[in-house]
């Protein structure tokens, strides 16, 4: 079998038993190349595999190539987050996430293409997770999108608990949702990505500090799974019949499953639309083409000109929109009849969820609602998002548990994506 | 003003910024300095750079709260840091990171001791924390944005802590509202002084007021439109300025014009305030609670724990002081406005008296201070050379005019005083045989002095222990020349 087609977790087995080498494994992705990347980081990622080779690290993945996103900040790569404002950027840090992955020997072999600041459907790292020019990569997902576009291109994206991976040089689109996402084929290879990330940083003080055990064997037998019983109208027929495979899987596992109905959800989307644009509006003042990025300097400009020319010749007009929306949404008046009760709803969402998960230890609904907007996830998967709860999107089905249940959702998936026509 | 106070009632309202001499910024790990070259202070994220974090400085925070326990207010269980949005290119993020609701502390008070003695109470309606933004120079004629052909910005200052201190508005001073905003700034100085959470050299801005200012018709309750003057960095300049910005309202009103709501400068050079922006209490921040930072939780151990190590009040500390002392209201206050109450103490701790204390740095070590133009604890004179130079007097070592010589030696590094008595060889002559001749030569040179001591004119006495003094370079002790002669007539 042609390298490309293992599994991360195989191509770790192979790279241990010598059966194969960092730099054949980063040479064949590298041949496979496509403009699914910005950026491709040829020299860099030979070079540390050769390291890898040479008996450098000792991490289990060591040597088995990864992709970012590029909207996580690199050293020594650029980052332009998907916008003509930062094109040809290259921040003198890097992000946490990135560092604890170069920290382990993880060649990079390139910067995945995002829609502008990651806001939207475009995504090189599913493509090219999907494509096996990279076996795993790293994303954000903000408000279920990563999740989303995984059901499209059918690959397995697992956001953790909001904060258990840091935040530290994830150009922040909406810093309370954005949350750094495994992407994989299977299961098994985002959680290992996922161990190599995950852990409180002192950079980001929303990162969370707590004792993560991944190691369980347990089988998911005895729990309880939320699922729904009837077909939404807004799921399609192949979708539900996917989603009820799923649930049948968990049930021939051992699981139980109960009934849960989220009132709230209804409003999710729409909550997630105000906070997301305000936040989004706050985070995006500082590109003002004053101290980075492309500056515009009109003649006999102030200050103010300059602002705003960098600014209107940087953005695209989806973040322009966002930009514009988010700033009314924070102005006196609409705080008060908007943003605030968008807040209100947020820990609605939060409160329910703790509810529910009184009687159930996960949920599960269809991953492939068509919301047909702004995020294009679902209201579950906007939902989790809202609430900072870990979430799979696995085989058409999305999977969401308490926060620090992580490892349940892995657990859970692993046999959700067993699923005919879903394994890798 | 006399005239403005016939008609109006001032009220007045401040808002005072500290800078808080913590060792690193309050999001970012960058040094807290003054006058480094600019921009060798800055991290990533005192930039506003993509993808970078804001952390909490918990020094910051702990500052803050003691300001807050100082000031007497309630100390938040809960608070949050929210995000002050405008765009202005001396914040790295076009945000300023501060506090809306609740602030770190709310609903205090401070009292403040007027020239008389009198206690003003002005309430405090909060203290929050907040950064600093840089510094903007702008290059052009007049140095203001407007005609700038550039600006420059460094941003060392960018994300320096500060807690802003808003009182309520303060009614009731009547004409001596100039008076009580000089006293209410220095007392928020003295208190920052002396929990030590600030550098709180108001030349360098580490403590810089706005000054709000309305006029009301006296027997109103109805508060008349405010202006608010900005960063009057000085006590005596919050005086000039409350003054001055009292009489220009009064003529406006008096003309039947209204009040302008704006902010305005101080010009120190023409003695009075300047019209600024319009400032309209619809500015429209956008504030929002900060995503990126948690919120400060505080719990009773941790508050309990700070006000163990709050100091002493600085108003309680000099009325104690004071009696103490038994300096008198006069004494007292030239000692508090020569910045020497600390050096007093000192000394007091360290084993003189109140008096000699006063005495020595009231006097001579004032005296040389002010020749060097230096302030006088920055002389090198320290409360223990003071106890040093007591002693030497009182066990007869050197005399009075000989003590202030050493004081001028030591001032001069020349080492501790009684080095200095040792290497100059300044030890009085207690060699009786040595004073008994220099007694017996002045007095066979002046009989004419000793008949008149012996027809009763004991004050002539002083004319013979002059040429002695002489005779042995000043270092006898006065005291017991006299007796020798004494002895040698009666």
């Amino acid at each position: 079998m042609h390298l490309t087609q293992l599994t991360a977790t195989d191509m770790a087995a192979k790279l241990r038993a010598g059966e194969t080498t960092a730099v054949e494994l980063v040479q064949a992705h590298l041949d496979e190349a496509s403009t699914a990347f910005v950026f491709i980081n040829a020299d860099e990622a030979l070079a540390v595999a050769a390291e890898v080779d040479a008996g450098k690290y000792d991490h289990t993945l060591a040597g088995v190539p990864v992709v970012l996103a590029d909207v996580l900040v690199t050293e020594n790569m650029p980052t332009a987050a998907g916008s003509a404002y930062l094109d040809g950027w290259v921040a003198p840090y890097e992000a946490t996430a990135v560092a604890r992955l170069r920290a382990a020997g993880l060649p990079i072999l390139a910067k995945a293409r995002v829609a502008e600041f990651g806001m939207g459907q475009e995504s090189g790292a599913h493509e090219a997770v999907a494509n096996h020019q990279a076996p795993f990569a790293v994303v954000s997902d903000t408000a279920g999108t990563a999740r989303h576009i995984a059901t499209e291109t059918g690959v397995v994206a697992v956001k953790p608990t909001y904060g258990a991976i840091s935040r530290f040089g994830l150009v922040a689109a909406v810093s309370s949702m954005d949350t750094v996402t495994p992407i994989a084929r299977n299961t098994a290879d985002a959680k290992a990505l996922h161990q190599v990330m995950v852990g409180a940083d002192e950079l980001d003080p929303t990162s969370v500090e707590y004792d993560w055990d991944f190691s369980s064997e347990a089988a998911v037998a005895g729990g309880t799974i939320g699922v729904l019983t009837e077909q939404p109208a807004d799921v399609t027929d192949e979708a539900w019949a996917t989603y009820q495979a799923g649930m049948e899987k968990l049930q021939d596992a051992g699981m139980n499953t109960t009934e849960v109905t989220m009132d709230t959800l209804g409003q999710a989307a729409q909550a997630a639309h105000i906070i997301g644009a305000a936040e989004f509006s706050a985070n995006l003042a500082k590109f003002d083409g004053i101290r980075f990025g492309n500056r515009v300097t009109p003649d006999n400009g102030t200050v103010q000109d300059v602002i705003t020319a960098s600014r209107g010749a940087g953005f695209g007009y989806e973040t322009k929109r966002r930009i514009i929306v988010g700033t009314h949404l924070l102005s006196a008046g609409t705080i008060d009849s908007h943003f605030y009760p968008a807040q209100k709803i947020r820990t609605a969402v939060i409160n329910e969820y703790n509810t529910a998960f009184k009687s159930v230890d996960a949920i599960a609904v269809p991953a492939g609602i068509q919301q047909g907007e702004e995020y294009e996830s679902t209201n579950a998967g906007i939902g989790a998002s809202l609430a900072g709860l870990p979430a799979a999107s696995v085989a058409g089905v999305h999977i969401c548990a308490p926060t620090y249940a992580d490892e349940l959702v892995y657990r859970i998936s692993a046999v959700v994506e067993t699923t005919a026509g879903a394994a890798a | 003003m006399k005239t403005a106070l016939q008609t109006y009632e001032p009220v007045l309202g401040f808002e005072v910024h500290v800078e808080l001499n913590t060792v690193t910024k309050m999001f970012s790990t960058a040094t807290n300095a003054f006058g480094d070259q600019p921009n060798s202070n800055v991290t990533a994220g005192d930039l506003g750079m993509p993808g970078t974090l804001p952390t909490i400085n918990q020094a910051g925070i702990d500052y803050g709260i003691k300001l807050g326990l100082a000031l007497n207010c309630t100390i938040a269980p809960e608070s949050r840091f929210d995000r002050k949005q405008y765009f202005y290119p001396d914040l790295g993020k076009n945000y300023q990171t501060s506090q809306l609701e609740p602030a770190i502390a709310y609903d205090g008070y401070v009292d403040v001791e007027l020239d008389d003695g009198e206690i003003f109470r002005v309430e405090i309606e909060r203290a929050h924390i907040e950064e600093d933004a840089g510094k903007l120079t702008h290059i052009g004629s007049t140095g203001r944005i407007h005609d700038a052909s550039a600006s420059l910005v460094d941003y060392n200052r960018a994300g320096v802590p500060l807690v802003e201190i808003v009182s309520r508005p303060i009614t009731g001073a009547g004409e001596r509202a100039p008076e009580l905003a000089r006293a209410y700034l220095a007392t928020i100085r003295d208190i920052v002084k002396a929990l030590n959470v600030s550098d709180a050299r108001m030349e360098r801005g580490n403590i810089r007021c706005d000054a709000n200012v309305s006029l009301m018709p006296i027997g109103s309750e109805t508060f008349g439109t405010r202006t608010e003057t900005k960063n009057v960095n000085s006590t005596r300049a919050v005086a000039a300025a409350v003054e001055s910005e009292i009489i220009r309202q009064a003529k406006v009103l008096d003309a039947g014009e209204a009040i302008t709501q704006e902010t305005r400068h101080w010009d120190e050079e023409a003695r009075s305030t300047r019209s600024g922006r319009p400032k309209s209490d619809a500015d429209d921040y956008r504030y929002f609670s900060d995503p990126d930072l948690v919120p400060i939780v505080t719990d009773e151990a941790w508050i309990e724990r700070l006000r163990a190590e709050l100091p002493e009040n600085p108003l309680q500390r000099r009325r104690r002081l004071r009696e103490e002392w038994a300096f008198s209201e006069s004494e007292f206050r030239d000692v508090v406005a020569a910045g020497v109450l600390d050096e007093i103490e000192a000394t007091v701790v360290a084993g003189a008296t109140a008096e000699a204390a006063r005495k020595w740095w009231m006097g001579e070590i004032a005296r040389i201070a002010n020749e060097k133009g230096v302030s006088p604890e920055g002389l090198g004179v320290t409360p223990a050379d003071v106890v040093e130079i007591e002693r030497l007097i009182a066990d007869k070592t050197i005399n009075d005019k000989i003590a202030r010589q050493v004081v001028g030696h030591v001032a001069e590094g020349e080492g501790r005083p009684t080095e200095v008595v040792e290497a100059r060889s300044l030890a009085v002559v207690s060699d009786e045989g040595a004073l008994t001749t220099a007694v017996d030569e002045a007095m066979a040179a002046n009989p004419d002095v000793v008949e008149r001591i012996k027809g009763g004119h004991m004050q002539a006495v002083g004319a013979l222990i002059g040429p002695v003094m002489k005779a042995t370079k000043g270092q006898a002790d006065a005291g017991r020349v006299r007796e020798i002669i004494l002895e040698k007539i009666g």
